[in-house]
């Protein structure tokens, strides 16, 4: 709705009529009592909402930023991060126990929403291969978002590329390497949009590896700066 | 005096509708004026307008007008082309879009204060695009609702798209630059036991071939751009080097000659695309054994073929105007060894992702490193054309259709579905193949309507779903004004032409106007184009509105029931709109009064109460009363009008006769029965005995008029304020009765 008008205007010498009195009244009744809109309310009046642009909408944010340890220098983990995840070759929540190292915060948020478009995002960094040893023990990996344990396709980064696989420098296929994403301390960004019924859920940043061409899958990922969240998305 | 038995009583009279025909039937009336119908089924005086911003204690309640207007004020110009009411984002945004002078304001209520604050804000001005300031006869200007925003069509100016939060230019009108492709060149052919002076080894080289200045490093792995071949036999290599084969030739294999193009294509938020961008110059890379070298150990020799294959890199890429988001490349594969000159999109990575609606998702950056295989180019692209001026638009089939196109008036096109602002190329038809010039656009019941001032053709698609085709409706009807086109609550299409009106009913057209034929003279044919039109949903009426007596503005309205027409004066209205909202408004952006601003319609406020709106007249202008007998005279004696009790002033009745336009009598008929007179505000105490609320009544009044021996005769009923009419009955004698004519 919007701006209403009364359906009659009663003048002087005109007939009182109790239908005139009914409709103008109920013109604006049905309104209060569900149909009032962005046009009816002054700009402002929320003094929560005056931070916001005229045309903001309303949302909820759902927010996890995990305390990762500081970094292990010695030279049996070749300066890798605390956070270390192992070769699994199914989905595993990146705190998957056990790691090398203690053990992390949790990276999922558990949240309760009344249901609409949610928009998921998880950033992290991950070192993928030593810096000292780069063709030694690095393997490829996959990343992916989870909801309640289902993945979420649309939010997998690293694919099964076979270009991506590193090869010994006078060629022929990679010793240790795999395919998928690979590299060091690249960033990572994963990001879903969800329609999530009323409920609580259980979002989590999952992972998981694949064998080089020759087999082999030795190898952990160093997890750093994590951050996820969940904004509901709403009017 | 005459015989009381002898006189004969005709009617009631229910009269609704209006004909300027001369013989009518009795129950037709000549004219209809202000006279709207009612849920009742009678006609009710037609009250208002309103003000649809108030500004309480100023102009009498409406803002005020100048020449230049200013949405803060709000202070509306003295011409209005457009506006529009449509609900977006699945109802939940409420958009009501004027168009003033040279402005398009969008409405903001929750800004609206009687001081400080405006519930109208400029959306598009002249700082952004030039909007013509002066008053040429025009089109109004067009507005289509789509499920994500409102295409705006200004007349003389580009279309605009408003999503509810921005504006912008609709689709693209210009064509990107082309973008400059970056790859390998070649410093030589002769072998020599250094990294320089190679084949592909310079400029933009950048491959894996280990000890070669074009290496990288191996973090980036391969390169993946190339036709290779397995081969590795000596002769390869001396048939294709000038030079001895190096010591441990073998070759793995062989990059074989080939070359690439670049293109690229902007995407707006929206997702409209713009038209490809012309060709890059061919990117190049020569005959090349894979190969490597590493000084340092000593060791060399060939090695797989896949460290030969290259990166190349796309720079120079155009940034597109204010809108685009992000810009899509298009690369071609191996022009020499593909057998394929086509381009296609260069997806945005290995991987899939939210961003990749575009290859590069952003409107900032130039160069783009490319490793993206030939055989992972699948997606050919659209061919957009540029989007040039028009004025004319309508949705259907899921598509914007555009017409009357700057440079070619008869030409229709249809956008992609969805992508409102991109109109592929070869997709265009000119349904008249005259070239006529397109006047309207209209869905139909079974169609696209496309009309031209003469004519009408019915776009409709083609059997297999591919494609459109045009057909002939009427090689003589037409349509002179686009905003004219409306659908009837029956399902109908109605429009007006250049004689009258004409309705389509997925069969055949039909004149619906016949009874207009009379008062279409006064039509001010210059301003045909600008008339506007409306369907008020609650009484299931359609309204134009036209200039007539050589006026400028569209001071009369027509209306239109199914049945018959009216006639309606309350508001000049340059456009008109009903609120696509349960609220059902009419609103008009025009004139009432001197007050030029945006009106609702059937409404009155205490705010806004001039004398010409209270005091305006309605009219009821019955036909000549026995026409089809007026050989033979008879004398009238006695009208009964039969009314709804409506206030404690009168109504006047004025006779006519023998088809003379000369006002012989005239009455005065309160507007309630006397005898038993129900309360009025104003003079009503509370809580007396005497006051009670009850329902209007109709009631039965006498008119004692005297119309002697006459051929025929005419009443006419007027009243200002609010007054309501249900029919009338007449109490006549034949001449030839005889006996005393002694007046009653």
């Amino acid at each position: 709705m919007s701006w209403k008008f009364p359906k009659h205007r009663p003048l002087n010498t005109d007939v009182m009529d109790t239908r005139d009195i009914n409709e103008t009244l109920l013109s604006f009744v049905d309104e209060a009592s569900g149909e009032l809109n962005e046009h009816n309310f002054l700009g402002g009046m929320l003094t929560d909402g005056a931070e916001y642009a005229d045309d903001a909408g309303i949302s909820v944010t759902h927010f996890h930023q995990a305390d990762d340890p500081s970094w292990v220098s010695s030279p049996s983990v070749q300066n890798y991060p605390t956070v270390r995840m192992e070769v699994h070759e199914s989905w595993m929540p990146l705190t998957f126990i056990p790691n090398i190292g203690p053990t992390p915060p949790q990276m999922e948020i558990t949240f309760t929403t009344n249901g609409g478009p949610i928009w998921l995002i998880s950033s992290f960094q991950a070192q993928l291969s030593s810096p000292t040893h780069p063709f030694t023990d690095a393997i490829g990996y996959c990343f992916a978002l989870s909801v309640d344990g289902s993945i979420l396709y649309e939010s997998l980064f690293g694919g099964g590329d076979s270009n991506d696989e590193i090869q010994s420098l006078a060629g022929g296929l990679g010793t240790t390497m795999g395919p998928a994403t690979n590299g060091m301390f690249i960033p990572i960004k994963l990001e879903a949009y969800v329609n999530l019924a009323p409920g609580t859920y259980e979002v989590r940043v999952e992972y998981r590896t694949l064998k080089s061409f020759n087999g082999t899958n030795p190898g952990l990922v160093g997890i750093f700066s994590r951050e996820l969240m969940a904004i509901e998305l709403a009017r | 005096m005459a015989d009381p038995r002898r006189r004969v009583r005709v009617g009631p009279f229910h009269v609704r509708v209006a004909s300027g025909k001369l013989f009518l039937p009795d129950d037709v009336a000549s004219r209809i004026e202000n006279m709207c119908p009612t849920e009742e089924g009678t006609l009710r005086s037609v009250v208002g307008p309103a003000p649809y911003v108030p500004i309480i204690g100023s102009h009498g309640g409406a803002p005020p007008s100048a020449a230049v207007p200013n949405a803060a004020t709000p202070e509306y110009g003295t011409t209005m082309r457009g506006i529009f009411h449509c609900l977006l984002k699945e109802g939940q945004r409420e958009v009501l879009l004027l168009h003033t002078v040279d402005q398009i304001w969008t409405f903001q209520g929750w800004n609206h204060r009687a001081v400080g604050g405006s519930a109208w804000k400029e959306l598009i001005g002249r700082t952004e695009l030039y909007l013509p300031t002066d008053n040429r006869v025009r089109f109004p200007t067009q507005f289509v609702a789509t499920p994500t925003g409102v295409v705006i069509v200004p007349q003389d100016a580009r279309a605009y798209f408003y999503d509810g939060e921005v504006a912008l230019p609709l689709g693209f009108s210009e064509r990107p630059g082309a973008p400059v492709g970056l790859g390998p060149e070649s410093g030589g052919y002769a072998y020599s036991e250094a990294a320089a002076g190679w084949v592909n080894n310079q400029g933009y080289a950048h491959d894996a071939l280990g000890g070669m200045t074009s290496a990288m490093s191996l973090e980036f792995k391969l390169g993946r751009i190339g036709t290779t071949v397995q081969s590795g036999g000596s002769t390869d290599w001396s048939e294709s080097l000038d030079s001895t084969p190096p010591p441990g030739d073998g070759g793995a294999g062989w990059l074989e000659p080939g070359t690439w193009r670049y293109a690229v294509q902007f995407i707006d938020q929206w997702g409209n695309l713009s038209p490809l961008s012309g060709e890059s110059k061919e990117v190049r890379v020569q005959r090349q054994p894979s190969y490597w070298f590493n000084s340092s150990a000593g060791a060399y020799g060939p090695t797989v073929v896949d460290r030969v294959r290259k990166q190349f890199a796309c720079t120079s890429i155009a940034t597109g105007p204010l809108g685009t988001v992000g810009r899509i490349l298009y690369r071609t594969k191996d022009l020499i060894n593909s057998g394929s000159t086509d381009f296609y999109e260069v997806p945005l990575n290995a991987t899939e992702s939210a961003d990749a609606f575009a290859t590069m998702p952003d409107n900032v950056s130039t160069v783009y490193p490319d490793n993206i295989p030939d055989f992972w180019l699948v997606r050919k692209p659209v061919r957009p054309v540029m989007l040039r001026p028009f004025k004319i638009a309508a949705l259907s089939f899921g598509r914007l259709w555009a017409a009357n196109f700057d440079g070619s008036p008869g030409m229709v096109r249809p956008s992609m579905i969805g992508r409102w602002g991109t109109f592929l190329e070869n997709e265009e038809i000119f349904p008249d193949p005259e070239g006529g010039e397109i006047t309207g656009l209209l869905t139909a019941a079974n169609g696209l309507l496309v009309f031209t001032e003469t004519s009408t053709y019915r776009i409709e698609p083609y059997y297999d779903g591919e494609g459109f085709r045009s057909m002939s409706v009427s090689q003589t009807v037409g349509c002179d004004s686009p905003s004219s086109t409306q659908t009837l609550p029956d399902g109908r299409s109605i429009w007006k032409g250049r004689d009258g009106f004409y309705a389509y009913d997925g069969t055949a057209i039909k004149s619906v106007s016949h009874d207009l034929s009379v008062p279409w003279k006064r039509h001010n044919a210059a301003r045909a184009k600008q008339a506007v039109s409306a369907v008020d949903p609650t009484a299931g009426v359609y309204r134009c509105w036209v200039a007539i007596d050589g006026g400028r503005e569209n001071t009369r309205c027509y209306e239109y029931d199914g049945l018959g027409w009216r006639i309606r004066t309350d508001v000049a209205a340059s456009s008109v709109c009903t609120t696509k909202d349960h609220r059902k408004y009419m609103l008009a952006a025009g004139k009432s009064d001197t007050n030029y601003g945006v009106w609702i319609l059937d409404h009155q406020v205490k705010s806004y109460e001039p004398s010409t709106v209270l005091d305006r007249a309605a009219r009821v202008e019955t036909a000549w009363i026995s026409a089809a007998t007026s050989q033979t005279r008879k004398t009238t004696y006695q009208v009964r009008l039969w009314l709804i009790e409506h206030g404690s002033s009168n109504l006047t009745v004025q006779v006519q006769r023998d088809w003379r336009n000369t006002v012989l009598e005239t009455h005065e008929v309160p507007k309630n029965p006397t005898d038993d007179a129900p309360p009025f505000w104003g003079t009503a105490v509370l809580d007396a005995s005497d006051t009670t609320w009850r329902k209007r009544r109709p009631y039965w009044r006498k008119v004692q008029i005297y119309v002697p021996s006459a051929e025929v005769f005419k009443l006419v009923i007027k009243g200002s304020g609010r007054w309501e009419f249900v029919g009338f009955q007449v109490e006549e004698a034949q001449h030839h009765v005889g006996g005393s004519r002694t007046p009653p």
